[in-house]
């Protein structure tokens, strides 16, 4: 099913991984002492590290570490629309989340399954809002994010680090779009999950009354007091805790801003100090 | 104003039918029509070995076919976009254990589990198709008559199966928590209105799509489309959703209890 890969040498097809012939040992949400399992308390988030110009190829590019989550992000454009045919007064966007075949426990296929289809286009959403479309008439930007590693809060790392690298590629947007993600596990709130937290949560059988799920939100901190140019939601929420909890995520998207304005000011000093110095 | 341009209200939806049962060679189908916007939902069902990682559960398949009579836009493979994110809104929704228990769909665990694929033809696209592709995929699955499978031997490490005759020897799904979507379309800074007819869809950048369980808890929330929301419109209309959503489920399942006791029910069909 699906095409047929013929330029690579794919395993046999009835290979399995070996983690399912592995014992089930028994597993619980928190650790021993009911923190969690990386001594984080419910509404802490990781650690971030964010670096620019790491794809000295292309026009913008960013990379991102959100604990153990690696996503890298290359922008390229605006350039001329491929087939001229395409006349367009905005400028056409094209993204695409590739997740490297290493980046999860399990092996991926180097295949974009329906999951990296179904990311590319929430980010291509999100990204269409963001940037200043009408500025490029009959241009394209290309979007391109690999994921080198998956620990959770995937798309929200993406959307981040693809709102970084479109800034370090001077193209104009209106703001600097971050992206945050909680999870409701047995009636609390806990930001930012690793995908332990979010495979434990997705796998709970529950009833119907009782609650658990996750929020990803995409949004543009400063712009028109706050903008949210994503909202995915999974599981089963109340009302009134998905307001709370996306009151949280603006909150937590507001401190990652100014994280990453703080990392685009620091790039540009240094490339000026750089400039200089060859100058002289 | 207050109205909008057909007359309804901000949060009215229009005039909305259901009718199940329409397609004989499937398990269970359902055919919806909300205003101009119609579409027909089959479910058929299928064993075939489980996942590797889950012995022990059914598998639900979902298919979005947007034909081109539906829209102009549709030819050819204009209508994949839709489809992709329609079927994918779809089986996120269905996906988690406690929408659908698909533990119910297993024969033999590790060796046999029933499949239930639900394929979805878009016939016509009048503006609101996710509310409409998912009140009709709770009614399809509503419906789904899959008949009994009994083992009745071993032979040679090959296990045999009888499949029941009898029509009313049947399995059915359990859907009492099913959901289903509510779109919000948003026109200006505060203001959203709920099933958007085409000319409104043009006028609104983005959507957002909120499904309500019948208890009143939200899954599978997502925003559709190039344009923002505040957080504050967001809280608003997914509040709205919900209340909007379990009066829906309430008088959904009212309709098909009550079409189902219909006895010899000449079957409407496309006349």
């Amino acid at each position: 099913m699906g095409s047929r890969d013929t330029r690579r040498i794919m395993g046999p097809e009835k290979s399995i991984p070996y983690s399912l012939l592995q014992t089930q040992e028994k597993s619980s949400f928190l650790g021993e002492d009911s923190s969690r399992r990386d001594a984080r308390s419910a509404v802490d988030p990781r650690k971030y590290f964010m670096s620019l110009g790491v794809i000295s190829q292309a026009k913008g590019s960013s990379y991102l570490e959100v604990g153990n989550t690696k996503v890298c992000c290359g922008v390229y454009g605006p350039m001329d629309v491929q087939r001229g045919s395409d006349f367009n007064m905005s400028c056409k966007v094209l993204c695409e989340v590739k997740m490297a075949p290493f980046s999860c426990l399990v092996r991926r296929s180097p295949q974009p399954d329906k999951q990296q289809k179904e990311m590319s286009r929430q980010l291509k959403d999100a990204l269409e809002t963001v940037i200043i479309l009408d500025k490029f008439p009959k241009s394209q930007i290309d979007v391109y994010v690999t994921v080198i590693e998956d620990d959770g809060g995937l798309l929200a790392a993406c959307i981040t680090a693809a709102g970084l690298a479109l800034c370090h590629a001077n193209i104009d947007v209106y703001d600097l779009v971050i992206g945050a993600t909680v999870l409701w596990h047995n009636g609390i709130l806990y930001a930012d999950p690793t995908h332990y937290e979010e495979e434990y949560e997705g796998r709970e059988i529950r009833s119907s009354g009782s609650e658990g799920g996750q929020l990803t939100v995409g949004m543009m901190p400063k712009y028109a007091n706050g903008q949210v140019t994503l909202l995915v939601q999974g599981g089963q929420v109340s009302a009134d805790n998905l307001c709370e909890g996306l009151e949280v995520v603006v909150e937590i998207c507001q401190r990652i801003y100014n994280l990453s304005r703080k990392t685009l000011v620091e790039y540009v000093e240094q490339s000026l100090e750089e400039n200089e110095d060859n100058a002289s | 104003l207050g109205i909008r341009v057909d007359g309804r209200d901000r949060l009215d939806y229009r005039q909305l039918e259901i009718e199940t049962s329409v397609v004989s060679t499937a398990n269970g189908s359902a055919r919806v029509r909300l205003d101009h916007t119609d579409v027909l939902i089959t479910v058929k069902m299928e064993m075939e070995p489980p996942l590797i990682d889950q012995p022990r559960n059914g598998k639900l398949y979902f298919f979005v076919n947007c034909s081109a009579n539906a829209a102009p836009e549709f030819e050819g493979r204009g209508g994949e976009d839709l489809g992709t994110s329609l079927s994918s809104m779809l089986e996120r929704v269905y996906s988690s254990p406690h929408t659908l228990d698909t533990s119910k769909l297993c024969v033999v665990p590790g060796k046999y589990v029933k499949g239930l694929y639900v394929d979805i033809e878009i016939l016509e696209c009048g503006g609101n198709l996710f509310d409409a592709v998912s009140l009709g995929v709770k009614a399809a699955l509503w419906a789904t008559k899959m008949p009994r499978i009994y083992i009745t031997g071993e032979d040679g490490g090959e296990l045999e199966f009888s499949v029941s005759d009898n029509p009313c020897d049947v399995d059915r799904v359990d859907v009492s928590n099913a959901p289903i979507l509510i779109t919000h379309l948003r026109i200006t800074e505060n203001l959203t209105v709920v099933d958007p007819t085409p000319e409104e869809e043009c006028c609104g950048p983005v959507q957002i799509v909120v499904g309500v369980t019948p208890k009143g808890l939200i899954t599978a929330t997502q925003q559709l489309g190039s344009g923002t929301f505040t957080p504050q419109t967001l809280s608003a209309s997914i509040k709205s959703a919900r209340d909007l959503g379990v009066k829906i489920h309430q008088r959904l399942m009212e309709k098909l209890r009550q079409e189902e006791n219909i006895t010899d029910r000449p079957i409407k069909g496309f006349l």
